[in-house]
């Protein structure tokens, strides 16, 4: 019998994908306000 | 995928392409008034910060593959599918510390190309330039297909007038923009992605729980859940490695590490691939649910929109619409700035022209944007191949060039002999593999080969390069001044 992921890994990978594709957004607002601030924007 | 059964009506479609068209055509527009000469349009003026270096970085490794092929790898190769799909960011994490010391050492550098001429010499550096070149026309040619369809899949606009809108618009705003133009739109177009991403995932996680997921994969798909999976395991360091080439050698990123403020640039691709790390498997989950779901999929590469079409109905296809008609501007923009500077840079005024004015070379640039987005135009109308042929044929080729851009930003021993065999040599065997054995297979031979050529060679060599001879701005300064060639370090090969 071939071993399977279970589902709690599954989970965790799905969700924590999800959660960190959203805080990336958030982080590049923060980063843009940040660069905006310190007028190094390009 | 018929008209039919596309989720949104033409006029939908057409209004979502006119509405985004318009503004990245506005904003390319807008701020490409900074670009005033050749730097500023080619490099955005050398000091773009971490907010938008990131952006840039992330949104344009997020072409429309990584949204319709992850879903296809979760599909058919399951968890180790989507995960292979996320190794092409360790590409990122790894150019993170060379885009530093490529700054570093070209304080003044336009193009990869002008790095691999002054680093190894003219026969390597033009074998470097097709490689480069019939990458770049793949990933070009393969987004502007991905584009045509995915466009008539959801919104039953044809393939020819989809496809051609998209690179028009692409066209239009890299051509009065430039890279000012390619990095303000890609800012916004990374959150645009990531938000659709992540509502797309959300939504679905809303109908489908993944209790139910995984036991109907257990009882119905079991390989996809299977820790054991040779081929899917085969392709994850196949990808890694595919994804390794298409970065450290393709003038995308290398333009994008001459364009980054000094202090930047290893910060912002770091950050990009942690930012891009989990898109593949947040994007490519949905592929797992069409099983659960029992939605019938003839084609593997609607998967994403397919099933995001049945689960969200028109809200999620407009959504889907929107995130893939960003994710290709992201990236077609990006390719038709860094492969017209190559163009421009390496082959026009380098190889053909080499007192051309800074005025005429802007033009030149202009001229082979539009000419590229012919090209790219004219490939993609017979609609041939299946997308990933089209983008993993190049793997090969790019896997080659890996070792010889490592070695040469790093060993003082690598000679142009080494690089010019490596690269040569791996990609024969990497096109032998691809179609002897597979494409799974293609790149990982393509690197070994040419790591073992460029290790020998560089083991053997006497070479001690001057890295000072790769800031070509000094060796023109001297040159004008009259100061000895010497002085500045001729490069030893």
């Amino acid at each position: 019998m071939t071993a399977l992921f279970p589902q709690g890994f599954l989970a965790v990978l799905v969700y924590g994908a999800l959660t960190a594709s959203g805080a990336g957004g958030v982080l590049l607002l923060l980063l843009l306000a940040r660069d905006l601030k310190n007028r190094r924007i390009w | 995928m018929s008209e039919a059964a596309a989720v949104l009506t033409p006029s939908t479609g057409w209004v979502l392409l006119a509405v985004f068209g318009v503004l990245w055509v506005a904003l390319g527009m807008y701020w490409g008034r900074k670009a005033k000469d050749l730097e500023g349009f080619m490099l955005a003026g050398r000091n773009v910060g971490l907010a938008l270096g990131t952006a840039t970085a992330m949104a344009t490794w997020v072409t429309s593959n990584t949204v319709m092929l992850a879903p296809k790898f979760a599909l058919q190769m399951g968890i180790w599918g989507m995960l292979a799909y996320s190794t092409a960011s360790f590409g990122l994490f790894l150019f993170a510390p060379m885009a530093q010391r490529i700054r570093r050492l070209m304080p003044r550098g336009f193009t990869s190309g002008d790095f691999i001429r002054l680093r190894y010499g003219r026969p390597a550096w033009a074998v470097f330039l097709i490689i480069s070149f019939v990458y770049s026309m793949a990933w070009l040619v393969s987004m502007g297909m991905a584009g045509g369809i995915v466009l008539e899949a959801l919104s039953g606009i044809d393939y020819r007038f989809g496809m051609s809108v998209i690179l028009l618009v692409c066209v239009v705003y890299t051509l009065f923009g430039g890279l000012y133009a390619v990095i303000g739109t890609d800012f916004i177009q990374s959150l645009v992605i990531l938000a659709g991403i992540v509502i797309v995932g959300a939504v679905v996680l809303s109908r489908i729980d993944l209790a139910a997921i995984h036991g109907n994969l257990v009882a119905e798909q079991p390989a996809l859940l299977a820790v054991a999976m040779p081929v899917a395991l085969l392709s994850l360091f196949n990808n890694m490695f595919f994804g390794f080439g298409e970065v450290f050698h393709n003038n995308v990123w290398w333009s994008r590490a001459f364009a980054m403020n000094r202090g930047v640039a290893h910060k912002a691709f770091g950050l990009a691939g942690l930012l891009w790390f989990p898109i593949p498997v947040a994007a490519g989950f949905i592929g797992l649910c069409a099983g659960p779901l029992g939605i019938n999929v003839p084609d593997p590469d609607m998967v994403g929109p397919l099933v995001a079409g049945k689960v969200l109905g028109g809200a999620g296809a407009v959504v889907v619409f929107v995130v893939v008609f960003c994710s290709l501007a992201s990236s077609i923009d990006s390719l038709l700035a860094a492969t017209s500077d190559l163009l421009t840079e390496d082959v026009y005024r380098k190889a053909l022209r080499p007192k051309s004015s800074q005025a005429h070379l802007r033009r030149v640039s202009s001229w082979v944007i539009v000419g590229l987005g012919i090209a790219t135009w004219a490939l993609c109308m017979p609609r041939l191949g299946d997308l990933i042929q089209v983008l993993f044929l190049s793997g090969p080729l790019v896997a080659s060039a890996i070792w010889p851009v490592v070695g040469g930003l790093y060993w003082r021993r690598a000679g142009g002999g080494a690089a010019l065999a490596a690269m040569l040599a791996g990609s024969a065997a990497g096109l032998t593999a691809y179609f002897s054995l597979g494409w799974f297979t293609a790149s990982l031979i393509s690197a070994a080969v040419s790591a073992v050529v460029m290790g020998l060679g560089t083991a053997t060599s006497r070479a001690d390069f001057d890295w000072s001879a790769l800031d070509e701005s000094a060796l023109e300064a001297a040159v004008e001044t009259g100061a000895p060639a010497g002085s500045r370090g001729a490069a030893t090969r």
